[in-house]
């Protein structure tokens, strides 16, 4: 089974996308092989009332469930957070809370921030953390946004140890993170940005090597990108069947299991 | 079978602690999906505070180091001279002395002068009269900006100057503004787009075949290997389409046979 722990649903400012649908993403998933998806919503990282876009997101997935698991992205630094969370977790149904503090203004590591992750931590549901969305090389000129500093990370991580981080589109500096932290034991990570036959230290075998193969998911960012790419690399690692079985859906099953 | 159009190997000099485990990879990544290598050794990275400023003892030596590794693995590497048009009789002299004393088969050119230097001009024609490519890194975006760097726009004015010259527009997926680039190259057809970087976007292979159409893309990875098989595998293109891309395209201007070989 191939769970996709990093799919969108939605637009982007600066470019069309396809599949960005609940029915077209099925359609691509099939055509790629992929069983389900934890599917975030890219209208909510532009959108000033996030929720707007989480109730867009849960029409878009209605009757889709058994393939796109929603996740609710929110933003403590604006009003009415409290209220949209319990909806998102309440009728809504969403499975996973993702938070974005580069795109919506905010340090990972605010109390409001703290606090909310703290609320999610409590019910079972994993933080998902958007370290990256699009490659800063080629951000529009009217939105930079850097990634969430390696720092804010690591202070959350240490404040909030019943929670479970889920790093997705993070790069090299998972090195810095991990040196900071003396327990990473609640960070997960999405294998998106690591390549397999690296000529540098980071690579899909050292997140394996240093995370293990129980904290490392299978992630894509489809349809921003490309969700072959993780295929291949999931492929080319050569892993025992157990592992590539963890790799490929388990652990992010289990995490949902958690609730 | 695919042809690599971007691949870098590594010596002592150039900028990787553990050369030999890095040119490993590249290797296995070759042998796994059966990839004949367009490889360069790009030495010179020993001056502080300059990325790419060559003399003439390190790019020869790059290149005389890549002969070694070609004479190890002849039947993967297909050696590209790499040189600093910054010695413009140097960088002529070692280019014709690598394609006719030891096979080389193309140019690689980086970020040691911007490639609209009329420095530059030389090297550029006699490649041409030699029928080997000259594949320049280059770009557009916010992130082209190291001294040297040249942009698509550069590329451009030089190839408008030696039309007898095959140019490969290095790393689309590379950072920059791809649809930018594709759409300045179009008209250009002595230039040739290669599809690696790591930028792992949907529809840019797709909008290559749309705009340039896919006799003019070679396949490339420059270190991103999966993502430039997932970008390859994963495209809304034709089968024709990916194998001119894959392979037959550089095996057009390499000369190479259906084996891969020159």
């Amino acid at each position: 089974m191939i769970f996709d722990c990093h799919a969108y649903l939605g637009n982007y400012p600066f470019r069309p996308l396809c599949y960005n649908t609940g029915a077209s993403l099925v359609e691509l998933m099939d055509r790629e092989g992929i069983d389900q998806a934890a599917v975030g919503s890219l209208n909510a990282l532009y959108y000033r009332d996030v929720q707007a876009a989480n109730e867009e997101l849960a029409q878009e997935v209605t009757g889709r469930r058994d393939r796109l698991v929603p996740l609710a992205t929110l933003n403590p630094a604006y009003p009415g957070c409290d209220h949209d969370f319990a909806r998102c977790f309440g009728p809504l149904d969403m499975h996973g809370l993702v938070l974005c503090p580069t795109y919506h203004g905010y340090a990972l590591d605010d109390p409001p921030a703290l606090a909310l992750m703290a609320r999610a931590a409590n019910q079972g549901l994993p933080v998902f953390l958007r370290v990256q969305v699009e490659d800063p090389r080629k951000q529009h000129r009217l939105v930079q946004v850097p990634n969430i500093p390696v720092e804010q990370i690591a202070s959350a991580v240490r404040k909030l140890p019943q929670a479970r981080f889920v790093l997705l589109d993070m790069g090299g500096e998972i090195a810095q993170l991990l040196e900071l932290l003396d327990d990473q034991r609640n960070i997960y990570a999405d294998f998106c940005r690591a390549e397999v036959f690296s000529y540098w230290d980071f690579s899909v075998g050292w997140l394996v090597e240093k995370l293990g193969a129980d904290h490392i998911l299978f992630g894509t960012g489809m349809p921003f990108n490309v969700p072959r790419i993780s295929q291949v690399k999931l492929e080319a690692l050569d892993l025992p069947p157990d592992d590539f079985a963890r790799i490929a859906g388990e652990n992010l099953a289990q995490l949902f299991k958690m609730r | 079978m695919l042809t690599d159009a971007h691949v870098h190997l590594w010596d002592e000099h150039s900028g990787v602690e553990r050369p030999d485990e890095a040119n490993a990879t590249q290797l296995r990544y070759a042998r796994r999906y059966d990839v004949r290598l367009c490889a360069f050794i790009t030495g010179g990275r020993l001056h502080p505070g300059v990325e790419e400023l060559p003399t003439v003892a390190e790019f020869t030596a790059a290149n005389r180091a890549l002969v070694r590794l070609q004479e190890q693995y002849p039947e993967y590497i297909l050696p590209f001279a790499y040189v600093n048009p910054a010695y413009p009789d140097e960088a002529v002299r070692e280019v014709v002395h690598c394609v006719k004393e030891y096979g080389f088969l193309g140019v690689k050119l980086l970020r040691s002068v911007r490639c609209s230097d009329s420095r530059l001009l030389p090297l550029a024609q006699v490649a041409g009269e030699l029928g080997v490519p000259i594949l320049q890194h280059a770009g557009t975006g916010p992130d082209v900006v190291r001294p040297g760097e040249s942009t698509t726009e550069d590329l451009i004015a030089l190839a408008q100057q030696c039309p007898q010259t095959n140019f490969i527009f290095g790393h689309v997926s590379g950072g920059g503004e791809w649809e930018w680039e594709i759409k300045a190259l179009r008209p250009y057809a002595n230039i040739y787009l290669d599809t690696s970087g790591s930028v792992r976007e949907m529809g840019i292979t797709e909008m290559m075949v749309r705009e340039v159409g896919a006799s003019r893309i070679v396949f490339g990875s420059d270190g991103s290997n999966c993502a430039a098989l997932g970008r390859l595998w994963g495209a809304e293109i034709s089968e024709e389409e990916r194998r001119l891309i894959g392979y037959q395209n550089m095996a057009r201007l390499l000369h190479l046979d259906g084996r891969g070989r020159p």
